[in-house]
């Protein structure tokens, strides 16, 4: 059930927790652009519905699934990941200039953005909370091992650890590697395996077992 | 600018990986907040992100940056007054003021535009670098604009990984030509000196003009 004012979109009134500082001055916000015609709550409504409803990373684990049964698609996606996914009709917000690198058994790549926290919203949809902290974000350009072991990744000597700082338009997306024992399964059931931190490169995608 | 943004590199931050860390936007307000920023600035947020207070940086979440950029620009562009958000957060907290409803065709266009197409990036341009030479990133302080030259990387030496394309360098006047820009990889050891860590590279997403030839220029 919906007040009349709009309250719906925010905590409701009659719960137990009081309203944080930043909750209230959105809506103050809010409140006087509306009355200012500078900003309107259908338009607001609309973005926040497209980001928690159809963005995600089930999009970006369409692509990593194609790639895994389909060579030729993954040599296009490597080449140009805007191109590739728009194949699969994938784009949208900060989908403009996608790129897409492939971990291996020598290489395994790693996505920050130590100045903000540039991300492939297309792909991936919004970022997780700790893609956005500043311990990430100050830590993985230096230390991007013990930051993956804090996910479980443990990696070998002479595995190559390429850590990319998106500082530009282009959004990086990590190509994981196909879990063995996975020959014969459908996209679909692929699509499944792959995880969010798989395609930053903050995690492996599933195994099959 | 040079503000405390620029984290690269900075230790005390602590482990990345804490309770309810992988959550996305964890309150309502937040992707509002985003909404309301997107719609309302009309130019790009980044400067007056940068440009926030250190202490109200570091101490506010994600999303509440966009608010309290959104906010400065308004106030200084004399949209809203300094001081209309906080009286009407008092009212708002006391039930004396609701957040009204309102449609515009206009907004929520201009929110389709950037939810449904790509933002259309520059043609390219010449490119003076080409994949596989050496560059050096020029030093000097990002006073003018946006930075997007992070400090950890100025004054280093790189190698060109690929050309990514071209666009309008962000701490350059708008209006100014579009650049190249490059992806330029770091040996770790040249950023950070032989760590505990095997040697890696950091790839960084650099425009032309902050690049200089590393070999002969």
């Amino acid at each position: 059930m919906t007040d009349e004012h709009g309250h719906e979109h925010y905590a409701s009134p009659r719960s137990r927790r009081a309203r944080s500082e930043f909750e209230l001055r959105t809506m103050a916000l809010e409140a006087l652009l509306v009355e200012r015609g500078l900003a309107s709550t259908d338009a607001i409504d609309k973005y926040v519905e497209y980001v928690e409803k159809r963005l995600g990373p089930h999009h970006g684990a369409r692509v990593v699934a194609r790639a895994w049964v389909d060579p030729a698609f993954r040599a296009r996606l490597l080449d140009d990941g805007t191109a590739a996914a728009a194949e699969l009709g994938i784009g949208g917000i900060e989908g403009a200039r996608v790129r897409v690198v492939a971990n291996g058994p020598d290489v395994h790549n790693l996505v920050v953005c130590t100045l903000c926290s540039c991300y492939p919203w297309s792909l991936l949809g919004a970022p997780p909370l700790w893609y956005k902290s500043f311990a990430y974000r100050s830590r993985a350009v230096a230390e991007p091992r013990a930051v993956l072991r804090e996910f479980g990744v443990e990696l070998g000597p002479d595995v190559e650890v390429r850590v990319w700082d998106s500082t530009s338009e282009t959004r990086y997306l990590v190509l994981p590697e196909r879990p063995a024992g996975t020959d014969g399964w459908t996209e679909e059931a692929l699509a499944a395996l792959v995880s969010r931190d798989a395609m930053i490169g903050a995690g492996r995608a599933g195994s099959a077992c | 600018m040079d503000g405390v943004h620029d984290l690269g590199g900075l230790e005390g931050f602590g482990p990345v990986r804490v309770a309810g860390s992988d959550r996305v936007a964890t309150e309502a307000w937040e992707l509002r907040a985003h909404a309301l920023a997107l719609q309302a600035a009309g130019e790009s947020l980044r400067p007056w992100i940068e440009g926030l207070p250190p202490a109200a940086y570091l101490g506010s979440p994600y999303f509440a940056r966009w608010l309290l950029a959104v906010e400065e620009l308004l106030v200084r562009r004399g949209a809203i007054a300094s001081g209309d958000v906080a009286r009407c957060r008092d009212q708002i907290a006391a039930g004396a003021h609701v957040v009204p409803r309102s449609e515009s065709d206009g907004l929520v266009a201009l929110m389709d535009d950037l939810m449904s197409t790509a933002q259309r990036l520059p043609a390219p341009v010449e490119a003076r670098f080409a994949v596989g030479e050496r560059v050096l990133v020029r030093q000097g302080r990002a006073s003018t604009g946006v930075n997007r030259c992070p400090r950890y990387v100025r004054g280093t030496v790189g190698q060109i990984e690929r050309i990514c394309g071209a666009e309008h360098p962000l701490d350059r006047p708008r209006g100014a030509p579009a650049e190249t820009v490059y992806t330029v990889a770091f040996r770790s050891t040249d950023l950070w000196g032989v760590g505990e860590e095997p040697e890696f590279s950091v790839r960084v997403d650099l425009t032309e003009h902050y690049l200089t030839g590393a070999d002969h220029d």
